[in-house]
């Protein structure tokens, strides 16, 4: 098995009006490499659970781990280890030019102009917005702004990137190539990338272990393809089954030999193949 | 976006003004400031403003646009000069003038200088605490106009009020304001969580070369303590 990233069993937080989000249920466990969707509907806690583990929340209870330490207590030590984008793109994007903006970490980690300029120019070129380079970061449009904090959080090329209801609004092509991206780094560097969503389709394309949040417990964990033969509780779990993968689930539910999918041509092999 | 807008005159283009170095614009920012508050002559006050639209347009900055952004501090100058009608100790257009003048004064610098190199200088004369609070609120407090403005327009287009009704609206105008706090507030949140993240620890670095003198800079290190000089002795 590969090392151990990060950990979290029974973590919880109180926030500054007195809400207290518990993040029960199973435990988190990710190693070296693993691509993890952490899929819920809104409010479920996926934000707090990815500030728990990265420590930027404080955790009262429980038990937190990222790369082998409480991250609240080692924050400077781990905080060099993760990329972070966060679902408020505009937020974290903190130069006014796309330039400053990526070159911003590489700078606070006080490499020389020169090694700035190669990180930012390698970083520009795998992403693919190299044409973006002396872009004014506001006039830009909300993909190509996902694209740049990707960008940003990327440019150190940590270990460990996280990234917070990445596909929230953009369409089926553009969260195709997100994916693509994020699959290249993990390719590339063997990045682990944990990432939350409420798009089970694009979760189940892209992750190999796939965590279920409802009202902050984790209630599930397994493969895509586990997960896609407990779809009743999904759907308990406010979340939206695409199509396909629900028909060819309800055709296994009434005695067809067909394994749920999210793919066409593999269902209509199984299709085919009864016929 | 009045942020964005200013980005774009600050890097997309090009003058005598922009490619003097942020050091000698802070300085001359200064030393402008203090002119304007130490100055008591509402026609020495009136020249520097006709001077900062003339440095304005020689920048290349579109004049007129910027002007409207004088707009908020004329307001709140208005309504400060009004409230003090009748105490003999200042007369408003004093006041008024300071208000927009100084306003003038920010905009230049703000609109012609690298926005990040800015802040690099602005920490090497301000205390830490105080320019790290601005470098995070300086983009909250220009969302804010834009949200006050995109939310007055709406609330327009919906005939709560019209301008001259605009004080009979306080409530309104006080959730709005209320309403863009809170956004500003969590974008806070966030935008220091991302600074962190990225190595931030309350100095903003800049490449080197941003920081260097030019011979434009010594024009306007001088404009700057001519402008004081002249408040001082009394001429303004
Ligand atoms: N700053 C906050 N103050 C108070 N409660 C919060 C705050 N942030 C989140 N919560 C609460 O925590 C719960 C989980 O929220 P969150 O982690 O943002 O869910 P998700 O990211 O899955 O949408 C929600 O009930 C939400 O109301
Ligand atoms: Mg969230």
């Amino acid at each position: 098995m590969a090392k151990r990233i990060a950990y979290l069993k029974g973590a919880s937080h109180i926030f500054a009006d007195n809400t207290r989000v518990n993040i029960g249920g199973l435990e988190l466990e990710v190693h070296k490499g693993q691509k993890i969707a952490i899929l819920g509907p809104n409010g479920s806690g996926k934000t707090t659970l990815i500030l728990l583990l990265t420590g930027l929340l404080k955790s009262s209870g429980g038990h937190v781990e990222l790369f082998g330490l409480d991250p609240r207590k080692n924050f400077d030590e781990v905080k060099k280890r993760i990329g972070i984008v966060f679902q408020n793109i505009e937020a974290q994007l903190i130069a006014p030019t796309v330039k400053e903006d990526v070159s911003f970490a590489p700078r606070n980690y006080r490499l020389s102009e020169e090694e700035v300029l190669q990180r930012f120019e390698k970083i520009m070129v795998l992403i693919g917005i190299e044409n973006l380079a002396d872009k004014i970061i506001h006039y830009l449009s909300g993909g190509e702004k996902k694209k740049v904090a990707l960008a940003g959080a990327m440019v150190m090329e940590p270990p460990l990137l996280i990234l917070d209801e990445p596909f929230e609004g953009l369409d089926p092509k553009a969260r195709q190539e997100l994916a693509s991206l994020l699959e290249l780094f993990n390719d590339l560097y063997d990045t682990t990338v944990i990432l939350s969503t409420h798009d089970v389709e694009t979760a189940g394309r892209f992750a190999d272990q796939m965590y279920i949040m409802a009202e902050g417990n984790i209630i599930m964990k397994g493969k895509p393809k586990e997960l896609f033969n407990k779809i009743d509780e999904l759907k308990k779990a406010n979340l939206h089954a695409p199509g396909i993968l629900e028909l060819t689930y309800e055709l296994r539910k009434r005695g067809v030999n067909i394994t749920p999918t999210l793919d066409v041509e593999k269902a209509l092999g199984f299709l085919i193949n009864q016929t | 976006m009045w942020i964005a807008f200013l980005d774009h005159l600050a890097y997309d283009l090009d003058s005598f003004w922009h490619r003097a170095s942020p050091v000698s614009k802070v300085v001359f920012l200064i030393l402008a400031i203090s002119a304007i508050i130490i100055s008591t002559k509402s026609l020495y006050l009136a020249a520097l403003f006709v001077l900062f639209l003339l440095l304005m347009s020689l920048s290349n900055l579109p004049v007129f646009t910027l002007s409207l952004l004088l707009l908020y501090p004329l307001f709140f100058g208005l309504v400060f000069s009004l409230s003090r009608v009748g105490e003999a100790a200042t007369f408003p257009l004093v006041t008024l003038l300071r208000a927009v003048t100084a306003a003038e004064a920010v905009l230049l610098v703000l609109a012609t200088t690298h926005y990040v190199d800015l802040f690099a200088v602005l920490q090497i004369v301000l205390p830490y605490t105080i320019s790290d609070t601005m470098f995070i609120t300086y983009r909250s407090f220009f969302m804010i106009l834009d949200s006050l403005r995109n939310t007055v327009n709406i609330a327009r287009l919906r005939g709560a009020y019209s301008f001259f009704t605009i004080f009979r609206n306080l409530r309104l105008a006080g959730r709005v304001l209320g309403h863009s706090l809170i956004h500003a507030y969590q974008t806070n949140e966030t935008t220091q969580r991302a600074l962190i993240l990225r190595g931030y620890e309350g100095r903003i670095i800049t490449s080197r070369s941003a920081l260097r003198l030019s011979h434009y800079d010594f024009v306007i290190f001088f404009l700057g303590i001519l402008l004081l000089v002249l408040a001082v002795v009394g001429v303004g």
